[in-house]
């Protein structure tokens, strides 16, 4: 079925919801006990939670970077088919345009 | 477009792999006026492999990759279509899994994913092109949550009635088009399984197919769908 919401607007919703529980609690309406700590956390939360969020994702995207898989043999297990393609073609009656030293072909 | 090269070779690994493992196939070749002999190429392989199963559907000139899909897919007899690059980036050895896969689980997609699953991986790319590549995919699972786990891949087996649905309904251009038909498929509710695959980049000697103004296309593209699916 149909998503009712595009993403952008679950985002807004819950972009939304985040901020109005944030101004609750900034504006003591919210019946909690804060510690000095807890208030400053909670005064700066937007901040705090974007630096996280950035943080998280840049260290995400290293580790994939890091852990991206090569696969050189992939490269020359083609290499190989390759020249047995053109060789059985060859044989099959395929006339072959030279590339003239064309790069792309290997 | 330009592919006189590696156009035999692509239908002789096609034949083999396809062949190996019992599949019936037909290849369905839409070249848009290549000026460098593809469509003489293309004859010479209907020749050898028979024209039952080598069917040349040209179009006059480069006329995009959404319309091609569709030119091919009104030429195609058979009940399952696989899209793949011509370059031979795509291997047809995984064509028999992608295949088992769909069977298997009774997907109505099957992608090959180049980023997850034993055995994937890429060979040819830069640091930069990585980096690139992996903040694009992360972005683009933040804001879309697809369930794919590679969105901007081009190697896929669809159902027919499937892939002529998204592809009636899809609009936009190049890596996007790729991305919208996965975002397109699960709003309608379609089953999308993975097989890791990997992906020789062939442009891999300087051309550079990342330049500023496809990443600028891909951003709006990804922020298109973000605000419309």
């Amino acid at each position: 079925a149909p998503m009712a919401l595009t993403k952008l607007m679950q985002w807004l919703l819950g972009g939304g919801c985040f901020i109005a529980l944030w101004l609750a609690l900034m504006h003591d309406l919210i019946p909690v006990e804060l510690t000095p700590m807890g208030r400053h956390v909670t005064n700066w939360l937007p901040l705090y939670a974007g630096g996280l969020f950035g943080l998280a994702s840049a260290l995400t995207i290293v580790y994939r970077v890091l852990m991206f898989n090569d696969c050189p043999e992939a490269h020359s297990e083609l290499v190989r088919e390759i020249d047995e393609a053109k060789a059985d073609l060859a044989k099959r009656g395929f006339k072959f345009v030279d590339p003239k030293g064309d790069k792309k072909t290997s | 477009y330009n592919e006189r090269d590696n156009l035999p070779l692509l239908v002789w690994m096609i034949d083999k792999y396809l062949g190996a493992a019992n599949i019936q196939y037909e290849i369905v070749i839409v070249d848009d006026g290549s000026p460098d002999g593809t469509q003489e190429a293309a004859k010479q392989l209907a020749k050898i492999y028979s024209e039952d199963r080598i069917v040349l559907r040209p179009r006059p000139r480069k006329l995009g990759l959404g319309t091609a899909y569709l030119h091919g897919l009104k030429h195609a007899k058979g009940d399952h279509v696989i899209l793949m690059d011509a370059d031979l980036s795509h291997h047809p050895k995984f064509i028999p899994q992608m295949v088992a896969k769909m069977r298997s689980g009774s997907f109505d997609i099957v992608t090959g994913s180049r980023y997850e699953g034993e055995g994937c991986g890429v060979y040819g790319w830069d640091l930069r092109r990585k980096v690139i590549s992996r903040g694009a995919n992360f972005l683009a699972q933040l804001l879309l949550r697809p369930g794919v786990s590679d969105l901007t891949g081009s190697f896929r087996l669809y159902k027919r009635e499937v892939l002529q649905r998204l592809v009636d309904s899809c609009t936009s251009k190049g890596y996007v088009f790729q991305m919208e038909m996965m975002v397109r498929a699960r709003h309608l509710g379609y089953s999308i399984g993975e097989v890791p695959i990997t992906f020789v980049d062939r442009m891999f000697y300087g051309d550079s197919k990342l330049g500023g103004s496809e990443i600028v296309q891909y951003l709006k593209g990804l922020l298109t769908l973000f605000a419309t699916t």
